[in-house]
């Protein structure tokens, strides 16, 4: 059995403890490793519709979608998260990524842009027959003003309301996937307990 | 009866001898809206929304090309002004880097099939006709990830209006007793004959 962990840094670690590791441990699964540090929206899709023409099919794909905020780079770079550490003496791409949000972000772009990622995502599940569980890394109420034009926690079923980052904040000293341990284990049973209550798995 | 032109610079001059012009004419109808030069499809979508509130009895958009960048000033930062324009300030110079260094063609591409069926979709929801024309297609400017043509209900997908443009690049304002001699000039980058041609399009489409 497989299970694909595909998102943005909360599913990054799945060493021994990690929620991804309790999960995958629990149903005696290998894991494919697609979380990544700073990933925008746009990076997962694409990376699902690697996985997707891949010939590895998972029996179940776990998401971790991200804030709509990020921007989407040729280089694949984490811009606009907090795990964006750029090097120490700047490149061109980083600083242009900081004039970006400093002098021309629309938001309003970003959150139709994260809607229409979110339903292409939500379109290829269907379309592929993927099994899946959507988990939010982030909500609305967890970014400072919120939502700004458009609402971009958009219904996706099954999933996870409870946003990892609001369980984050909870359960600090942060040690893997932005969570202490016991966030960890947190996260890992209302996973754990999502898959046997849908029989995803 | 009361027409939007919402869209790029294709539809941005409403003057005489236009085609946005020649429609309302024909159709005895009252202009609203008019394109905006280098408006990017997320401002064209916005425009879509003000318009809404106008209470249009027809909406003709002229979708843009998926390269432009949306940005909160409004502005038409597209590749070559941001190229022309970067000395002039922030924001411009911004632009500039933005598609030296960050731009992926395939974000824009997806992000553009979705803003132009949510133009769509707005028109349907409020129960407003809506008649679809394309500024640009593949067929000029290519694509890398995704074909960014969209078909939809009413839509004009023959020719982009950049194509049509190609045949009437001569100007012929001198053949039009309306404009003062002298005078050449290309109305939506084409010459009178070419917008004669694109308001016979949608006339025939309505």
């Amino acid at each position: 059995m497989k299970i694909a962990f595909i998102g943005d840094s909360f599913c990054r670690w799945h060493t021994e403890g990690t929620w991804c590791h309790i999960v995958a441990q629990h149903y005696g699964a290998s894991w494919i490793p697609l979380g990544q540090d700073g990933s925008n929206e746009y990076a997962i899709l694409q990376r699902f519709r690697k996985l997707i023409s891949s010939k590895i099919k998972p029996d179940l794909t776990i998401f971790c979608h991200t804030d709509p905020y990020r921007l989407a780079n040729n280089q694949d770079l984490p811009l606009g998260s907090r795990c964006a550490e750029p090097p120490k003496e700047l490149t061109p791409i980083w600083q242009s990524s900081f004039d970006y949000y400093d002098h021309v972000i629309n938001y309003g772009f970003h959150e139709l842009s994260h809607r229409a990622v979110i339903n292409e995502i939500l379109t290829l599940v269907k379309d592929h027959q993927i099994n899946a569980l959507h988990l939010r890394s982030f909500v609305p109420s967890d970014i400072g003003a919120g939502a700004r034009e458009y609402n971009w926690d958009i219904a996706m079923e099954p999933s996870i309301t409870e946003s990892l980052e609001s369980i984050a904040v909870m359960n600090k000293p942060e040690w893997k996937n932005h969570l202490s341990e016991e966030g960890n284990q947190y996260v890992a049973k209302l996973v754990i307990d999502k898959i046997d209550s849908l029989k995803l798995l | 009866m009361k027409i939007a032109f919402c869209g790029d610079s294709f539809c941005a001059d409403n003057n005489i001898g236009t085609w946005p012009y020649l429609v309302t004419e024909k159709l005895n109808a009252k202009c609203i809206w008019k394109g905006v030069q280098g408006a990017n499809q997320y401002s064209i979508l916005q425009d879509a929304k003000k318009i809404m509130v106008l209470k249009p009895d027809l909406i003709v958009f002229t979708h843009t090309t998926p390269y432009r960048l949306a940005n909160r000033h409004n502005r038409p930062l597209g590749a070559r002004p941001c190229e022309q324009n970067k000395h002039l300030d922030k924001v411009w110079e911004t632009g500039h880097l933005y598609y030296e260094h960050l731009m992926d063609y395939g974000f824009h591409e997806f992000t553009h099939i979705g803003l132009v069926k949510e133009c769509h979709n707005l028109c349907v929801e409020t129960n407003t006709k809506v008649l679809n024309l394309f500024s640009f297609s593949t067929n000029e400017l290519n694509f890398r990830h995704y074909k960014w043509d969209v078909e939809l209900d009413n839509s004009y997908n023959e020719k982009s209006l950049a194509r049509i443009s190609y045949d009437f690049q001569i100007p012929d304002n001198d053949e039009y007793d309306f404009n003062e001699p002298g005078w050449s000039t290309l109305p939506n980058h084409m010459n009178y004959k070419g917008n004669k041609l694109v308001s016979e399009i949608v006339l025939e489409m309505l």
